[in-house]
């Protein structure tokens, strides 16, 4: 599913990461199909896929560490491969980057330094304070947790004040009050800030929480690309919960079913799942139970959630 | 320029952190006795006070021109490990490519994190080292103090640097786009070896010391010009695709 005014998208004044129609190849096996893909200002854009699905290969097209083998990714309207582009662009990528033997505070001058930041002492110091480790600034990062490390390294990635920032899996490992600090930093970069993210990540209920924009690929294609409400909408109301005093016999959910875009989903202890689709009216379903003297106790609405929109596209393009 | 001797300083620090670069240097001031046992043995053979005085003065001379050379190469080989290839090993060098800095910069800074130490360290053990000789083990026998010559002098402090840094880019150019660096240590192993014995074996076919001032510059310039031909064929893509993913 991707949206035509968004697949047909050009380079746009308001893109920060511009991937138009980019292929790569390593040796014979083809790791990405013409990706298009636009992040705008503002944006907090969640890139989804499997493992192996073309993330990664993507993520380093844009940091200018790999080459496309045909198409144009730009940072900022420039080329990605003027290595003074990635001034402006903050990353955290799978592995931290963080050197073991030097402290928090030597990792990030020495980061600091690359970036030209001025005054970079000053920065550093308000930066550790800002994710929490000031008091750790002059212990070694090998002694660190998972978490801390984690935190050190979006601290590098904002340290230089960047427009943008590409993060993959910035909470992996972190625990989970780690994990709302990190977010709630992320949207405070962005509707504070006025930053924008591009945020790879496994973790679809994060995805659902802070993006707005979401593309999914898989097997090096984008399968969907758009806003995450519409998608939402557009895939329907997702469930819907049916509460009943006794179990709803065979034939009536037989007759239900003929219904177009409805299924059922599960049945259990006088509780129906129905999934169904964005046309369906539930006052149809009620009208059918009703009908066939099916008593209801209560009827409620599930959204339908970007892990079931996930599974359904994942699935949809494993068997083609 | 300001952002290869960030990469270097960065390095070498890290460098000085670790116990195992106290060890090399151990290690370096223990091959010094090969020395000892060399000269005692052959001093002994001599009567002629003058003999004693030419042989020992020849003697000086040539671990004036060699040891500072053997001892940085040696050390070469174990800091490049924490240059590259612990940095491509942890996927550090993946986050260092995605600055903004170039591949030759980072090429040009890890370079220098390997040299500039080598050669510091390799130079203070070389002085340390002559003069122990020197005072210790000449002097009882010539009752004087020897320095090196002149053209020794010049060799230690410019051309062994221009000749090891011209070695460490090649070797950090290998380390950097191969899948098991570890390979590349092998060519300072391997440069070690010809220096160690290379040396006696042109003793003995008469050849001056003095000569080692143009195998060097001219060691020196070859690594140069692959270096040159080298940094056109550098991508961070080759590096990426050569560390463990």
């Amino acid at each position: 599913m991707m949206h035509d005014q968004e697949k047909s998208k050009g380079n746009n004044l308001n893109d920060i990461i511009s991937v138009e129609h980019i292929n790569k190849e390593l040796g014979k096996r083809q790791i990405l199909k013409d990706v298009t893909l636009a992040v705008q200002k503002g944006d907090i854009f969640g890139y989804l896929g499997p493992n192996g699905a073309g993330k990664t290969t993507t993520i380093r097209i844009m940091l200018g560490l790999m080459t496309a083998s045909s198409g144009k990714v730009t940072l900022l309207g420039q080329d990605v491969q003027i290595d003074k582009v990635r001034q402006k662009i903050g990353f955290v990528l799978e592995a931290d980057g963080l050197y073991d033997n030097l402290t928090a505070y030597d990792n990030l001058m020495f980061y600091a330094k690359l970036y030209d930041i001025p005054k970079p002492t000053q920065i550093v110091d308000k930066i550790l304070k800002q994710v929490g480790l000031a008091d750790r600034a002059r212990d070694k990062v090998s002694t660190f947790s998972k978490g801390m490390r984690q935190r050190l390294a979006l601290a590098r990635a904002i340290a230089p004040d960047p427009e943008a920032l590409i993060l993959d899996e910035p909470t992996a490992g972190v625990d989970p009050t780690g994990q709302i600090e990190i977010r709630q930093l992320m949207l405070d970069m962005v509707n504070k800030e006025g930053k924008t993210i591009l945020l790879s990540s496994h973790n679809l209920d994060e995805v659902q929480r802070i993006c707005n924009r979401i593309a999914l690929i898989h097997k090096g294609q984008i399968r969907l690309y758009g806003g995450l409400e519409q998608f939402k909408r557009e895939m329907g109301q997702g469930g819907l919960i049916i509460e009943t005093p006794e179990p709803v016999r065979a034939e009536t959910l037989t007759e239900l079913q003929k219904l177009s875009d409805v299924s059922v989903r599960e049945q259990k202890d006088g509780v129906l799942i129905l999934n169904v689709g964005k046309n369906v009216e539930v006052s149809d379903i009620i009208m059918l139970f009703a009908s066939r003297g099916v008593k209801i106790e209560q009827v409620k609405k599930q959204e339908a959630s970007l892990e079931e929109m996930y599974t359904a596209i994942v699935k949809e393009s494993e068997e083609k | 320029m300001n952002k290869i001797w960030v990469i270097a300083r960065k390095d070498i620090s890290e460098t000085f952190r670790s116990r195992s670069t106290w060890f090399i240097i151990l290690i370096m001031i223990i091959l010094a006795f090969t020395y000892i046992s060399g000269y005692e043995s052959h001093i002994k053979t001599l009567t002629n006070q003058q003999d004693v005085n030419a042989y020992s003065g020849g003697f000086l001379n040539s671990l004036a021109y060699v040891l500072p050379i053997m001892y940085s190469i040696f050390i070469c080989s174990a800091f490049a490990n924490y240059a590259v290839i612990v940095d491509k090993a942890k996927r550090n060098i993946e986050n260092l490519m995605a600055t903004p800095v170039s591949i030759k910069q980072i090429w040009l800074g890890k370079s220098l994190a390997v040299t500039i130490p080598s050669i510091m360290v390799g130079y203070i053990v070389a002085i340390l080292v002559y003069l122990a000789m020197a005072i210790i083990l000449v002097m009882p026998k010539t009752h004087a103090f020897i320095f090196p010559s002149i053209l020794a002098i010049v060799s230690a402090l410019i051309i062994v640097p221009t000749l090891i840094f011209s070695i460490v880019c090649i070797v950090t150019y290998i380390q950097l786009i191969i899948t098991n660096p570890r390979i590349a240590s092998f060519v300072f192993s391997g440069i070690f070896i010809i220096l160690l014995f290379g040396v006696n074996a042109l003793g003995g076919f008469g050849i001056s010391l003095n000569y080692f001032v143009w195998i060097y510059l001219g060691i020196a310039g070859i690594c140069a010009a692959i270096s040159y031909f080298l940094s056109f064929s550098l991508t961070k893509e080759k590096v990426l695709l050569s560390s463990k993913m």
